[in-house]
């Protein structure tokens, strides 16, 4: 008996700390069955807590068996003590499950302590009104910090100076307008120094070369085709649109000849006397306004 | 001398055993200069073979005054008849030029479009071309006439 007293007397706190703790998870228990009942039975929430809560407290009563028939010396070998253990296994496993549901479980507690009607305009708008945000939660009391750890240094936070993308764009735009003032500013010098009048020769590049001679300079897309010919030692096919502008730039080299100045018009003017006048065609006639206007120019 | 020949981008090609460059000639108020008093000139300048050197791809810039091409030049004529592309063998007699015509050549073609599998193999290989062994003994009797400098 002495060894049952020493016994009783160090398990009975640990047994009333079980006890306590086994009370508040009836009284939890017993929140979530109102929520239950209140709610509809196709509910999987519902369903899921229903379930949770019975196998809680079929766990607890159990629980609560074991620990009495150990305070009164029963035969523990007796006690069915696997099914204690599978009902700790499902409970574990249910709470896991529990985290993923939170959200939904948290949805409906709070709407059965708003105590409001199910209509689906004003739950909607409580809804929405619950779900605030606690600002409370954000800041941290630094207070507490040091009532905590008294001892503990300070650590500043680290700060680094960053550059932010914008930054670096208005940098390069800001390089590339100065290198453009710049260069505005060396034409404009070469200009004047142009019209000067010196015996220094003057430079000219390929372009200048050929615009006097030619009449017209390379463009990007024939220098790009040299580049490739000249590379790849093949000569490229000339297309329809290289021979129409070759057929152009031909016929305006031909009338800007040094040899012609105005016997040209008069030659063409002889040339056409006798030749017939091009016909409008049909259905392109004036309307309105414009046949006023063509009218006085002719005048 | 009726036009000054300027050479550009000169590359010697170990691979092909020949050297690489392009050709700008400068004729003013003359016409086009001809391929072959091109080559004599590269292979003065160049102490090589005419017989050696190719030029292709001759064309006036606008305005006249002025051409530009490509050249090369082997080391030797063996490598030439190696390396060298038939159409450019044609052009210098080394391998006599084709019988067939653009005719013929079109009407096969109609008719491969219309086939398919054996007889379409049939129609193309029954097509007048040079065939390889054909060409082989071309160049080999053109290569036992040729004597070297």
């Amino acid at each position: 008996m002495s060894g049952g007293l020493t016994y009783f007397k160090e398990d009975f706190p640990v047994y009333s700390d079980l006890i306590s703790t086994i009370n508040d998870q009836l009284q939890s228990i017993d929140n979530l069955h109102v929520i239950t009942c209140t709610t509809e039975n196709k509910n999987n929430i519902a369903q899921y807590l229903r379930a949770k809560n019975a196998t809680m407290a079929k766990y607890l009563i159990h629980l609560n068996m074991y620990l009495l028939h150990k305070l009164n010396y029963g035969n523990l070998e007796e006690f069915p003590v696997d099914q204690l253990i599978e009902d700790k296994i499902l409970i574990q496993k249910i709470i896991q499950a529990q985290k993923k549901l939170q959200y939904s479980i948290d949805k409906l507690s709070k709407y059965q302590e708003t105590q409001i009607n199910e209509d689906d305009q004003v739950v909607d708008q409580v809804e929405k009104l619950t779900l605030k945000p606690r600002i409370e939660n954000l800041h941290k009391d630094e207070t507490n910090d040091k009532i905590n750890n008294p001892n503990q240094k300070y650590v500043p936070p680290k700060l680094a100076a960053t550059l932010s993308k914008s930054d670096l764009n208005k940098q390069k735009q800001e390089r590339r307008e100065e290198l453009r003032k710049t260069q505005r500013k060396a034409n404009l010098i070469k200009s004047i120094l142009d019209e000067q009048e010196t015996d220094k020769p003057k430079e000219m590049t390929e372009r200048d070369l050929q615009q006097l001679y030619y009449g017209r300079a390379e463009d990007e897309k024939q220098m790009e085709k040299r580049k490739y010919e000249e590379d790849h030692m093949t000569r490229l096919p000339t297309t329809r649109d290289e021979k129409r502008r070759e057929r152009i730039a031909e016929r305006k080299a031909n009338v800007t000849r040094l040899d012609d100045f105005q016997e040209f018009e008069t030659i063409n003017k002889v040339l056409n006397k006798g030749t017939k006048k091009i016909k409008k065609p049909q259905g392109s006639k004036l309307k309105g306004s414009m046949k006023k206007i063509v009218k006085r120019k002719r005048r | 001398m009726t036009f000054i020949v300027k050479t550009r981008k000169v590359l010697l090609n170990k691979l092909l055993n020949r050297r690489q460059l392009s050709v700008e000639l400068l004729h003013p108020n003359k016409p086009t200069p001809s391929q072959e008093s091109v080559v004599k000139e590269l292979a003065q300048k160049y102490k090589a073979d005419e017989r050696n050197v190719v030029v292709y791809g001759l064309r006036t810039t606008f305005g006249g005054n002025r051409t530009t091409g490509f050249a090369l030049i082997y080391d030797t004529q063996q490598y030439l008849m190696k390396f060298e592309p038939k159409f450019r063998l044609r052009r210098r007699g080394i391998i006599p030029k084709r019988d067939g015509s653009r005719k013929g050549w079109k009407e096969v073609k109609s008719k491969l479009k219309k086939t398919r599998g054996a007889e379409k193999t049939k129609i193309y290989m029954s097509r007048k071309t040079d065939k390889r062994e054909v060409i082989r003994v071309q160049k080999e009797t053109y290569l036992k006439g040729f004597v070297g400098k």
